[in-house]
């Protein structure tokens, strides 16, 4: 199966300071990626970079199959892009604006944008600045899907916004999903609901790609182990694998990926007097990855 | 249809799936010949990825509890009532299974654990109403 | 995508088209307004074009990226399957268009409403503006330059009163440094060229290349934009405008320097040494053997001007005037062999007795071709020297140059113009013809060996001056009444006497124009003419010197009144006459009794204006019709009649 969208090396920085460093990593057709990362580690202007909004210093960039330059603006064509804050021209009506949206996409379905935004209850005629938040989203993501897509790439387009507001997004997102083999990526710090859909993850940290891995792999091999002693705990125990670990008065918690025999063999010699081994939530995972140790 | 799932526990999504289906057959909320939601509907109710529905209802379908037709969608299948309470069996011990667990971490020992349920069980008779984990 | 793009451009700044439609409402209604006071006529339109037209350019261009920039959707437009340059091109399109519709509103304001027309063509605001269509011109093309200032500034933020400003300071900069270099060029009098001011087409020329300089930095600029990073969106812009903008500067500089001259084409002077016939163009001289029909160019010459370069012939060297290859006016005279040998500068290229300007009458070779005469500083001045009218003589192997003591006031007044005609061989003496204002014109002899200077004759009013081939007598035709009479005279040089030979009462509108062509032939002893009679009829006539009669034909009609395109010439060592008539489009054959020979029709291509210029049995005729033609030179083989053009 050949890879959608693939990254080489790719580095870009902002006056001195690097901020992305030789990312690389590749998107498969129909499938969803988790792109994780902390506020202003550089998710934004990793997609920015890959919608070629931005250029970058350097790496490859390649979509299905041929390589990208700064200047290049075919393979837009199969990418839908929504990003953080609302980006549309604010004087455009509603319908307008999806009329404009649609000259550039040879695949537009009309008929398409125009049944989801009938779904999506906006008004063609609003102007697109009198939108609520909540409504641009749904405004963005009716664009973006009426032109057919192979890769979605969300940029948080939920934060922000209520839960509710959220369900319905990712609501949508999987009706679409359930319609055709969009691949998406989804970059986001609000891991709750992506931990629903997501088939593979990215964490990106400190400029570059501390995880690579699909979500199964990640979830079955993520443990936290909790080790009480009635002395006080030893020193950090050595082992591979450490996320990140707790002291708690007299127990000690260990977060640990990836999990195997030996790593279990190792903690049970430890000889504590109580062991609790438990799987974590996407969330727990995320957080210990990106912390601070 | 109500299915809940959990992303905290080790169960993958695809295995609760077809867990809280299984279990609907056994309590009989869902009969055989009944059509099961869409991957589409059910994806999008639960919010879940398509595919893990997708993949639920491929592997019920290979291990027979469901047929699915083009075009037609997805049925429970007419099953023996033997098989149907032995998935019941089944899912009641995994709950009980679940609750054992989920009490061990306090460190209670068999006999307290014992008369933590006794006392479920009482309060359950009392008030006609249901004990333990929500549903 | 384009066409959409176009369309949201225009969408978007429908608001700023209205307020300039609106601006112009006013000045029209003002304009009516003002009626008839004849100064604020000019006064309103003139400061509307200048005023209005570069601030609507700025308020354009400044716009250009201002929705991209307020709505926030950089992010929107570039992550769009649509190239950059296309975005840049909608843009810069969409603008244009509306600017350009401001100028045509304003035109179709000319046309139609009474009184603007005019007033804007007759702007004689400026001196160095031929008319108020230049002005026109100028601020069209200020506006368009402004107007790409502002909209290659435009990338760089959304401020609009920031881009405004920078605009204006911007571009008032620009301005002044380019007006800066076309006063000096001006001043130097490097660009400036006969009737018309280069340095203005250079003007315009460096404001277009300006303009598409920002414009092409601002795409590129465009193109390489990280809009995350605005610094380096300045570093871009700056670099490649200052770049393209030296760039402009150069070519704008270099057209005029490097332009082609014109065309070659051929000047008026052609000459006939025995078997050999001179002539020149605008890129050269050419010599052209009469015997084995052979052209060649023998120099080269490259003139600014639309006529070529004047030459002399004698003793075997030809002395001609050329200009210098640098950007000042700098004629030069060279001199030669006959045939083409031993080319070499004989004097030029500094303030010390350079000609002025090498015009016909202006420099002369001696008869044996051994010294050369020319004068400097008629009445005008060199740049850096003082006024100093004077003749220099120089021996033609280059040395002795020496300033020849100034004419004398006396004979030869004050301020006055001085054509020097002819070199005396028996006396060392110029012939000179001097005529200042309110003075009669003289023919006066200059002693180069004594420095004696002589007055020949004199006469109110001069028309042609003839010298014989032998330079010892000048056929004179002039009006001693000032007006009337004309009178045909010859003057003997030597002994200073002067003898009538014909006298026409003709007094009619064109009087001073009874006698002209005149002819001698090659030994000096005849010379013919044409003689307008009564009716304005030109008739030829012939002086036979050693029996002192004219001979004419009364009544014979060879050209229509007020027709002057007759010319003559002998031919047939010297006992025919050749007749040029162009209007029947013949060379007509006369014998010495003046009786028509035979008429050779003249071949088609041939204009309607030719001239005979040599004779013999190979008849010259040169062809022009006029400043834009080229010209052509003819021979006829008169004993075959057969045509050949030479050139």
């Amino acid at each position: 199966m050949s890879e959608l969208l693939k990254v080489e090396k790719l580095s870009k920085g902002f006056g001195g300071r690097a901020v992305l460093r030789e990312i690389g990593f590749s998107v498969d057709p129909g499938k969803v990626y988790g792109l994780l990362g902390r506020n202003g580690e550089g998710k934004t202007t990793l997609i920015r970079t890959i919608m070629g909004v931005i250029p970058r210093d350097a790496g490859v960039m390649t979509f299905k199959g041929r390589a990208l330059t700064f200047g290049d603006a075919d393979y837009k064509k199969e990418i839908g892009y929504i990003p953080e804050d609302a980006f549309f021209y604010g004087g455009m009506s509603v319908g307008g604006l999806l009329e404009f949206n649609g000259r550039f996409f040879p695949k537009w379905d009309a008929r398409k944008a125009a049944e989801d935004l009938k779904r999506s209850a906006l008004d063609p005629a609003a102007k697109v600045r009198t939108l609520s938040r909540g409504q641009q989203l749904k405004l963005a993501f009716v664009a973006a899907l009426a032109a057919r897509p192979e890769l979605l790439l969300l940029d948080d387009p939920t934060s922000g916004l209520d839960v509710p507001t959220r369900r319905d997004f990712l609501r949508d997102v999987i009706r679409e999903l359930a319609a055709g083999g969009t691949a998406v990526l989804f970059a986001t710090h609000l891991v709750h609901e992506l931990e629903r859909i997501v088939d593979h993850l990215f964490i990106l940290q400190g400029g570059r790609i501390v995880l690579d891995e699909t979500y199964e792999k990640v979830k079955s091999l993520t443990r936290r182990a909790v080790l009480g002693f009635d002395t006080e705990p030893p020193e950090s125990p050595a082992l591979d694998g450490v996320l990140s670990q707790r002291r708690m008065g007299k127990d000690l918690e260990l977060i640990i990926y990836p999990w195997n025999e030996a790593v279990e063999g190792t903690l049970r010699a430890l000889n504590a007097a109580r062991l609790e081994i438990e799987p974590l939530s996407l969330e727990d995972i995320f957080t210990s990855f990106v912390q601070e140790t | 249809m109500l299915i809940k799932v959990d992303t905290k526990g080790f169960v993958p999504l695809y295995e609760q799936v077809k867990a809280e289906i299984r279990r609907m057959a056994a309590v009989g909320a869902v009969k055989p010949q009944d059509p099961l939601p869409s991957i589409r509907e059910l994806a999008a109710e639960i919010l879940v990825n398509p595919n893990t529905v997708a993949r639920a209802y491929r592997e019920l379908e290979q291990e027979g509890l469901i047929n699915t037709q083009k075009g037609r969608g997805s049925f429970l299948s007419a099953r023996r009532v033997q098989d149907m309470n032995r998935d019941l069996e089944a899912h009641l011990n995994r709950k009980m299974d679940e609750a054992v667990r989920e009490i061990r971490k306090f460190g209670l020992s068999p006999a307290e654990v014992r008369k933590l349920f006794a006392d479920s069980l009482r309060r359950f008779e009392e008030n006609g109403r249901r004990g333990g984990g929500d549903e | 995508m384009f066409k959409t793009l176009l369309i949201k451009e225009w969408k978007e700044k429908a608001l700023v088209a209205v307020f300039g439609l609106g601006l112009m409402g006013i000045f029209l209604a003002a304009f009516l307004i003002i009626g008839d006071d004849q100064d604020l006529r000019e006064l309103l339109p003139a400061a509307f074009l200048i005023i209005f037209f570069p601030f609507i350019g700025v308020m354009l261009g400044a716009g250009a990226f201002e929705s991209e920039f307020r709505n926030g959707s950089w992010a929107y437009l570039l992550s769009r399957p649509v190239r950059k340059e296309t975005i840049w091109l909608a843009k810069l399109t969409a603008l244009l268009s509306i600017m350009a519709g401001f100028w045509l509103v304003f035109i179709g304001l000319m046309a139609v409403v009474p009184g603007l027309g005019e007033v804007v063509r007759g702007f004689r605001w400026f001196e160095v503006l031929d008319s108020g269509l230049e002005l026109f011109l100028l601020v069209l093309l200020s506006s368009v330059f402004y107007f790409s200032v502002a909209f290659s500034l435009s990338i760089l933020s959304e401020r609009q009163l920031n881009l405004v400003f920078g605009s204006f300071f911007i571009g008032f900069a620009v301005q002044a440094l380019l007006s800066y270099f076309a006063f000096l060029a001006d001043g130097r009098d490097l660009l400036s060229n006969v009737g018309r001011f280069l340095w203005l087409d250079a003007y315009n020329l460096a404001l277009v290349l300006s303009s598409l300089a920002f414009l092409g930095a601002s795409l590129i600029t465009f193109r390489k934009a990280d809009f995350s990073q605005p610094k380096k969106k300045n570093l871009s812009l700056s670099k490649y405008s200052i770049l393209f903008l030296v760039l402009a500067w150069i070519l704008a500089v270099a057209w005029p320097v490097f332009r082609p001259g014109p065309g070659e084409k051929l000047s008026s002077q052609v000459e006939v040494a025995g078997s050999e016939a001179f002539f020149s163009t605008t890129r050269g001289l050419y010599r052209y053997d009469l015997v084995r029909d052979d052209l060649k160019k023998v120099a080269k010459w490259r003139s600014q001007f639309s006529f070529g370069g004047s030459f002399r012939i004698a003793g075997g060297q030809v002395l001609y005037g050329a200009s210098g290859w640098n950007l000042q006016f700098n004629p030069e005279l060279h001199i030669m062999n006959t045939d083409g040998s031993g080319k070499r500068l004989l004097v030029g290229g500094g303030p010390d007795g350079f000609p002025l300007w090498p015009g016909y009458s202006h420099f002369l070779l001696s008869p044996d071709g051994k010294m050369a005469v020319y004068l400097t500083d008629q009445n005008e001045t060199v740049p850096g020297s003082k006024p100093d009218k004077r003749m220099v003589s120089i021996r033609t192997d280059g040395t002795g140059l020496k300033k020849l003591p100034p004419l004398d006031p006396a004979l030869a007044g004050t301020d006055g113009y001085t054509w020097i005609r002819a070199w005396f061989e028996p006396s060392n003496s110029l012939l000179l013809m001097v005529r200042s204002q309110g003075s009669p014109w003289s023919l006066l002899t200059y002693n180069l060996t004594t420095g004696a200077q002589a007055r020949l004759f004199e006469t109110p009013r001069a028309g042609e001056l003839n010298i014989s081939p032998g330079g010892d007598k000048v056929l004179i035709v002039h009006q001693p009444d000032g007006g009337g009479s004309t009178d045909v005279t010859l003057l003997d040089i030597a002994s200073a006497e002067n003898a009538l030979v014909m006298k026409i009462d003709d007094p009619g509108e064109h009087s001073w124009d009874s006698v002209k062509r005149s002819v001698w032939n090659r030994k000096g002893d005849k010379v013919a003419f044409l003689v307008r009679q009564n009716g304005g009829v030109f008739s030829p006539a012939v002086y036979l010197l050693k029996e002192r009669r004219v001979v004419m034909l009364n009544n014979v009609r060879v050209g229509e009144d007020g027709d002057y395109r007759t010319t003559l010439g002998w031919t047939s060592g010297d006992t025919k006459l050749v007749l040029g008539v162009p209007q029947e489009r013949s060379l007509k054959i006369l014998d010495l009794s003046l009786a028509v020979e035979r008429a050779i029709p003249v071949p088609p291509s041939i204009g309607e204006y030719f001239e005979v210029c040599s004779t013999d049995d190979t008849v010259l005729i040169r062809e022009t019709q006029g400043e834009a033609h080229r010209g052509s030179i003819w021979r006829l083989d008169l004993k075959t009649e057969k045509w050949k053009k030479i050139w």
